[in-house]
C-alpha cells in the first residue's frame, strides 16, 4: 500500500439506521390514542350523566393542589430531559448521566404523587353506582402510571447503556428515543391535568 | 449502474448474532427461541389457518342454530349460542385474518426492503408469543363460559378473562406488526424510496400504522371494561364496547394488506410492470386513512344520536369506494396489458378472488350505509347486513392470505405448494364467501319477511361450511408441501418477480442474502437488473 493510499481519510461510516426512534415514535403514537380514546370515554360519559342530572364528582372530591404539584414536576424533568440531549448533543455524557438521574428522581416522585393523590381523594371507585367518574378516573390516571413505569424503565436502561459508553454527539438515537416517549408521557398527563383534575 | 452497498450496522449485527450455528436453532427449542422473521412468519401462517379451518366450523355449527333458534339448540342455551357467535366473528379477525396478514407481513416483508432482519428481532418474538397465548387464552375463556356479557347466570371471572385475553392476543399482533412498519421505514436500502418499496411492504406500513392506531381504541375500552367488571358492581356489555371493530369502516383496515399482496402478484402472474404505481400506492394509503374506525363506538354516542347516523361516518363509508374503485383499475389495466402471458397459478386465482370480494364487501357496506338515511330504507336496522359485509371483508383477507401463502412459499417454507390443491382451496373459499355473504347482505333487505330470511340463512350456513373446507385444504397443502421430503431444488424466482425477495434463495440463508443489496432504481429492481444486462449486451 503506498503512502498516498494511507494519507486518505477513512471512508465514512455507514449511516445507523433508526430504528429505536421509528418505533419509539409509533408505540408513542399508539400510546397517546389509547389515552385519548380514554378521554373520549371520559368525555361523553360526563356529558350524559350531567345531562341526566346525576352529580359527576362528589363537591370538592378532588383537591387540586396535589395535581398541579404533578404537572411542575413533570414539566421540571422535561427540562432535564432536554438537559439530557443537549449534553450527548456536546459529548458530555457525564452531565448527561446527571441528568438521566434527576429525570429518574422526578419519574419516581410522579409515582409517589399519584398514589398519594389516589388516598388524598375522598372518593372510592365503586361508590356512586350512578356515576362512572372515579372508575374512569383511577382507570386514567392509573394506566398513565403504568405509562410512567414504562418511561422510566426505557430511562434507567437508556442510562445504562450511556454508562457503558453507547452514546455520543454521532449516536445518540437512544437518548432521543427515550426522550420523546417521556414528552409523550407529559404531555398525555397534561390533558389528564386539565380534562380530569381541574375542570373534572 | 449498480451501486453496492453496505448493510445496516445494526441489523447486519443483529442477525449475526441471532442465527448463528446454535443447537438452539434446531427443533423444538428453535421454535421456542427462534429470532428468525421467516419462522415467525410461517408459524403465524401455520396456526392461523388452523384457526381459520376451526372458527370457520363453529361459525357455520352455529349457523345450524340460527335457522330457527326455537326448536334447534346445540350449544346448550342462547347465552352459550350468543358466546359461540361472538367466539366465531371475532376470532375471524383476531385469530385468522390479522395474524396469517401479519405472519405473511412478517416473513417477507424485511425481504422485500432488502434487509438482512426484521427490525427488532426480539420484539417480534414477543409478539407472535403474545398473541398465542392470548389466543388460547380467549379460546379458553369461552370453553369455560365466558363471553362478551357479564351478569347473574354467567362466570364473570370467564367474563374478565375473555376481556383481557382479547386485549393480549390484539397487542401481540401490534407489537408484530410494529416491528414490520419499523422495518420499511428505517431499513430500506440505499435508492429504494418510500415511492420505490413493494406494494405489500407499503400496505404493511399503512395497516401498522392504522391497526396502531384504531386498535389503541379498542384497548382502551376493553380496559374500561375490564376494571369495571372487577372493581365495581356493574355489569358490563363488552359486545357493545367491540362490535365496532367487525363492522365498516373499521373490517376494511383488516384488509389493507389484501391489496399490497395483490398488488405484488397480479403484475407478476400477467408480467407486466404496474402503471401508474404512485397511483396504487396512493389509493393504498387513502383506502386505510377511510377505514379507520376507532371513532365508530357507542362509548362515544352522547345520548341524543347513534355516531352510525352522523353525517362523517357515512361519507367516509361511502368514500371508501373511491381509493377501491382507483386501485381496481390500476389492477385492471394491468390484467387487460398482461392478459397473453397470463398463468392461472394459485396465487393469481386466490389475488382475483379476494379483490373481488373486498370490491363487494366495499359496495355492500355503502349499501348499508345508504339506509342510514331513512328516506332510501331501513334495511339497516338489521345486524345481518353488517356480518355480511364483516365476512365479505375479512374472508377476502382470507383469500390473499393464502394467495400470498402460496406465492411466497419458497420464501417462507423454502418449499413449493401444491397448486392442484391449492387452486382448489382458494375456489372453495371463493364459493364460501360468496354463498355466505351474499345471502346475508340480502338478508338486511328482508327484514320482516322470516320465511325469505331463513331461506337465506340456510344458504349462507352452507357458505360457512365451504368455508371450513376451503380453509382445510389450504392448511392441507401447506402441511404436505412442509412435510414431504425435500427432493426438488426451490429455485429462487419461480414466478419471474420483481422485488428483492426473488434475489435470493428459497429459503434465504442466514442474514437473508449472500450480499450486499444494490442500489435500488426502481420499484422493480429485478426487472431494472434484466434491463441493465440486455443494455450491456448490446453494446
Amino acid at each position: 500500500m503506498d503512502a498516498e493510499m494511507l494519507a486518505l481519510p477513512p471512508a465514512a461510516e455507514a449511516p445507523r439506521p433508526r430504528t429505536l426512534m421509528v418505533g419509539t415514535v409509533l408505540a408513542s403514537a399508539s400510546s397517546v390514542m389509547f389515552f385519548f380514546a380514554l378521554f373520549g370515554i371520559y368525555i361523553s360519559q360526563r356529558q350524559q350523566t350531567r345531562a341526566a342530572g346525576i352529580e359527576w364528582f362528589p363537591e370538592g372530591a378532588i383537591r387540586l393542589p396535589p395535581g398541579g404539584m404533578m404537572m411542575m414536576t413533570l414539566v421540571l424533568s422535561a427540562g432535564t430531559m432536554a438537559w439530557v440531549q443537549q449534553a450527548i448533543k456536546n459529548d458530555d455524557r457525564r452531565s448527561a448521566l446527571i441528568a438521566l438521574a434527576i429525570t429518574m428522581i422526578f419519574g419516581g416522585s410522579v409515582i409517589n404523587q399519584t398514589v398519594f393523590y389516589w388516598n388524598d381523594m375522598q372518593i372510592g371507585i365503586n361508590d356512586n353506582p350512578l356515576s362512572d367518574a372515579a372508575m374512569l378516573m383511577f382507570t386514567i390516571t392509573g394506566a398513565h402510571m403504568l405509562m410512567v413505569i414504562v418511561g422510566l424503565v426505557f430511562i434507567f436502561l437508556t442510562a445504562m447503556r450511556a454508562l457503558f459508553g453507547q452514546y455520543n454527539s454521532q449516536q445518540a438515537d437512544g437518548i432521543h428515543a427515550a426522550a420523546f416517549f417521556w414528552y409523550s408521557v407529559i404531555a398525555v398527563y397534561s390533558v389528564i391535568w386539565f380534562a380530569i383534575y381541574i375542570t373534572k | 449502474m449498480t451501486t453496492i452497498t453496505e448493510s445496516p450496522p445494526e441489523v447486519a449485527e443483529q442477525a449475526a448474532v441471532s442465527h448463528h450455528d446454535n443447537p438452539l436453532e434446531r427443533g423444538v427449542a428453535g421454535m421456542l427461541t427462534t429470532t428468525d422473521h421467516k419462522k415467525i412468519g410461517a408459524m403465524y401462517v401455520r396456526l392461523s389457518l388452523i384457526f381459520a379451518a376451526v372458527i370457520a366450523i363453529v361459525g357455520a355449527v352455529a349457523g345450524l342454530e340460527t335457522l330457527d333458534a326455537d326448536s334447534i339448540d346445540i350449544f346448550g342455551g342462547a347465552t352459550a349460542f350468543a358466546q359461540t357467535l361472538s367466539l366465531s366473528r371475532t376470532g375471524l379477525a383476531v385469530l385468522v385474518v390479522m395474524p396469517l396478514l401479519v405472519g405473511i407481513g412478517t416473513a417477507v416483508v424485511p425481504l422485500q426492503v432488502g434487509s438482512p432482519s426484521i427490525a427488532f428481532p426480539r420484539a417480534s418474538a414477543a409478539g407472535f408469543w403474545t398473541w398465542l397465548v392470548g389466543a388460547g387464552a380467549y379460546v379458553g375463556s369461552f370453553i369455560v363460559d365466558g363471553g362478551f356479557t357479564s351478569g347473574a347466570n354467567v362466570d364473570n371471572r370467564a367474563v374478565a378473562l375473555t376481556i383481557a385475553s382479547l386485549g393480549v392476543t390484539i397487542a401481540g399482533l401490534l407489537l408484530s406488526m410494529l416491528c414490520i412498519a419499523t422495518t420499511v421505514i428505517a431499513l430500506r436500502p440505499a435508492g429504494m424510496s418510500l415511492r420505490r418499496v413493494p406494494a405489500l411492504a407499503w400496505s404493511m406500513l399503512i395497516a401498522a400504522v392504522i391497526w396502531m392506531l384504531s386498535m389503541a381504541v379498542l384497548i382502551a375500552n376493553l380496559v374500561v371494561d375490564y376494571v369495571a367488571l372487577q372493581h365495581t358492581d356493574r355489569d358490563v356489555e363488552a359486545l357493545n364496547s367491540i362490535a365496532w371493530m367487525l363492522s365498516g369502516p373499521q373490517v376494511f383496515a383488516f384488509a389493507i394488506p389484501v391489496l399490497g399482496i395483490i398488488g405484488d402478484i397480479l403484475p407478476v402472474a400477467t408480467q407486466q410492470k404496474q402503471k401508474l404505481y404512485d397511483v396504487l400506492l396512493g389509493g393504498i394509503a387513502v383506502f386505510g386513512l377511510f377505514s379507520f374506525g376507532g371513532f365508530v363506538q357507542s362509548s362515544y354516542d352522547l345520548g341524543t344520536r347513534d355516531v352510525t347516523e352522523e353525517f362523517l361516518y357515512i361519507v367516509l363509508a361511502l368514500a371508501l369506494v373511491l381509493p377501491m374503485f382507483a386501485v381496481f383499475g390500476g389492477f385492471a389495466d394491468t390484467l387487460r396489458l398482461g392478459r397473453k402471458s397470463l398463468s392461472l397459478s394459485t396465487p393469481f386465482v386466490g389475488a382475483i378472488a379476494a379483490l373481488l370480494m373486498l370490491f363487494a364487501g366495499v359496495g355492500a357496506n355503502a349499501l348499508r350505509v345508504l339506509g342510514h338515511w331513512g328516506e332510501l330504507g331501513d334495511w339497516n336496522q338489521t345486524r345481518i347486513m353488517d356480518v355480511g359485509v364483516m365476512n365479505y371483508a375479512l374472508l377476502a383477507g382470507l383469500l390473499a392470505g393464502v394467495a400470498g401463502a402460496f406465492f411466497w412459499a419458497p420464501k417462507i417454507f423454502g418449499r413449493r405448494l401444491n397448486e392442484g390443491i391449492g387452486s382448489l382451496a382458494v375456489l372453495a373459499l371463493l364459493a364460501g364467501t360468496v354463498v355466505l355473504s351474499l345471502p346475508q347482505v340480502i338478508a338486511g333487505f328482508f327484514e320482516n319477511d322470516q320465511d325469505t330470511t331463513d331461506i337465506l340463512n340456510l344458504i349462507a350456513m352452507i357458505g360457512g361450511f365451504i368455508v371450513a373446507a376451503g380453509a382445510l385444504l389450504a392448511l392441507g397443502a401447506i402441511a404436505l408441501g412442509v412435510l414431504k421430503k425435500a427432493t426438488e431444488v426451490v429455485p429462487d424466482n419461480p414466478w419471474k418477480g420483481y422485488t428483492l425477495e426473488w434475489a435470493t434463495t428459497s429459503p434465504p440463508p442466514v442474514g437473508n442474502f449472500a450480499a450486499p443489496v444494490a442500489h435500488v432504481m426502481s420499484e422493480t429492481p429485478l426487472l431494472d437488473e434484466v434491463a441493465e444486462a440486455d443494455t450491456e449486451g448490446d453494446s
